[in-house]
């Protein structure tokens, strides 16, 4: 038996392919690495039929006073109560709160959730033995809510080996000769895909031998996915492939197909997508706005007030001028290298020695 | 409008450079943009669920009808792009007959689906209307 205290963590809910699931899953690895018990505990209304042998039950979860639990904060869950009542010693770990309003109209019980997680913020920040951001961005905007010593953990961003094989099928599929223009993430609405679909419209009278292919889940907001569709129809955009969730595979097919990577988010804590698209050497072209210039770290391209004409222009000029390829991803590989280099075990070595749960 | 590329600001040159290019470019013709009333985008401005259900109502009745008119057809460039764009041109004008006459029954089926839902949502609506009525009847009578 382990002389270490357990570490677990609450999620409020769980799935393949999301970001927050998947930060808790490499969290546990390397907490195993390190010597700990390490448990994922979630909402079993919110896990995923597909991810159900990857976490266990929120119900399951009993903390001891001896013990650590880390709470990923979100969205207001039942799992915010299991964790203020649990014995362990509590982090809070703040992953950003997409403004309510972005989801007005397109799911109200999203709207009710996101409003409670925003209120209660400081209440359960307060009540929490250490706070932990997943970006500086998202420490700012904790600070700014007055929470005190706040502690930055990034978000974890770690590939071993090659990667899986593209999926054949998928590359069978696209193997037109196009340009394909690749946006990955949820269909949610603050990543405002309507702007990738209105600056994918002006593309195509600049090139319409291209295709705009959206990686990422139709289920998380269906009203605003069937707003995205009719859309696109109304615009007569054949070109327009909404892909859904993908596998590792998958995955790795619309990054081999992609000319470009592209995100109009108008909110992000920090966005793993870019990492992703800049580790498969695509030039990247990101909206600046929240966490995303910080992930970005001046890789890539970033944009203010563009129309979707200008943003049309922009992905002509990064797709076609040469020289400025190059340099954008000279830019992206010096971003990746830096990123190889951090030693994330050793930074949560240091925020758990602060719990003393490990010796400083 | 700010571009910054590399993390070096080019706002003042690629960025006034793409402006342009779009400029000129919006002055040759736009997409089809619809106006913001038959818009998708007008879902955007749903108050709630029920809001957003209204609308939607009211933009899938302007939609039930499958466009068949002619479309551009992308040409390439060279010998080989013009052959390719002229067959597919012909095999168009070829598969039209059929093809009307199957997008007349799906938009016939679509207009009778549309319909038949909002002959539904205006039996629920009058059932509520009738529900609400009888409650505040009721409740009036336990008041007194």
């Amino acid at each position: 038996m382990s002389a270490l205290p357990r570490v677990d963590q609450l999620l409020a809910g769980f799935a393949e392919g999301d970001a927050i699931s998947n930060e808790a899953r490499g969290l546990r690895a390397m907490l195993r690495r390190m010597g700990f018990d390490s448990e994922i505990y979630a909402d079993e209304a919110r896990v995923a039929p597909s991810a159900r042998g990857h976490c266990r039950l929120l119900a399951e979860y009993h903390g001891t006073p001896n013990d650590v639990v880390l709470h990923h904060y979100a969205i207001a869950s039942p799992t915010t109560r299991s964790f203020l009542q649990a014995p362990a010693r509590k982090v809070l770990v703040y992953h950003n709160i997409t403004p309510a309003e972005f989801f007005t109209g397109f799911d109200d019980d999203v709207v009710r959730q996101l409003q409670t997680a925003r209120e209660e913020l400081r209440d359960v920040a307060g009540r929490s033995d250490a706070v932990w951001a997943v970006s500086r961005y998202n420490a700012s905007e904790l600070e700014r809510a007055g929470v005190p010593r706040v502690r930055v953990f990034p978000l974890l961003f770690a590939r071993e080996g090659p990667g899986p094989l593209p999926d054949p099928a998928i590359l069978r599929r696209f193997a037109a000769p196009l340009t394909n223009i690749l946006f990955v993430g949820r269909m949610a609405p603050n990543k405002c895909v309507e702007d990738l679909i209105q600056a994918f419209a002006w593309y195509q009278r600049i090139n319409p031998f291209s295709r705009l292919i959206l990686v990422g889940s139709r289920h998380s907001t269906p009203r605003y996915f069937s707003m995205l569709r009719m859309f696109a129809g109304e615009l007569d955009l054949a070109n327009v492939c909404f892909e859904n969730y993908a596998a590792p595979e998958g995955m790795s097919a619309y990054y081999r197909l992609a000319h470009v990577f592209i995100s109009a988010s108008r909110h992000e804590g920090y966005c793993l997508p870019l990492l992703e698209a800049m580790e498969q050497d695509i030039p990247v072209i990101a909206r600046s706005v929240g966490g995303m210039p910080e992930a970005m770290d001046g890789a890539g391209v970033l944009y203010e007030d563009l129309d979707p004409g200008e943003l049309a222009e922009l992905i002509h000029r990064v797709v076609s001028d040469t020289a400025l390829r190059e340099a954008i991803l000279a830019s992206q590989r010096r971003r990746m290298e830096a990123i190889r280099h951090r030693d994330a075990e050793q930074e949560l070595r240091s925020l758990l020695a602060e719990l003393n749960v490990l010796p400083r | 409008m700010r571009v910054l590329i590399a993390n070096q600001d080019r706002t003042e040159t690629i960025g006034a450079q793409i402006r342009e290019s779009a400029r000129r470019r919006a002055a040759s013709g736009r997409p089809p943009f619809l106006s913001p009333e038959h818009s998708a985008l007008t879902l955007k401005a749903a108050h709630d669920q029920a809001d957003y259900l209204r609308i939607y109502s009211r933009l899938i009745g302007m939609r039930h009808g499958i466009r068949t008119g002619s479309f551009a057809i992308p040409r390439k460039a060279g010998l080989v792009g013009t052959i390719a764009t002229r067959i597919k041109e012909f095999l168009w004008k070829l598969l039209r007959y059929q093809h009307d006459r199957i997008v007349w029954q799906q938009n016939l089926i679509n207009e009778l689906v549309i319909a038949g839902l909002e002959f539904e949502r205006e039996e629920y609506r009058r059932e509520i209307a009738r529900l609400a009525e009888r409650v505040a009847r009721l409740e009036s009578q336990g008041l007194s």
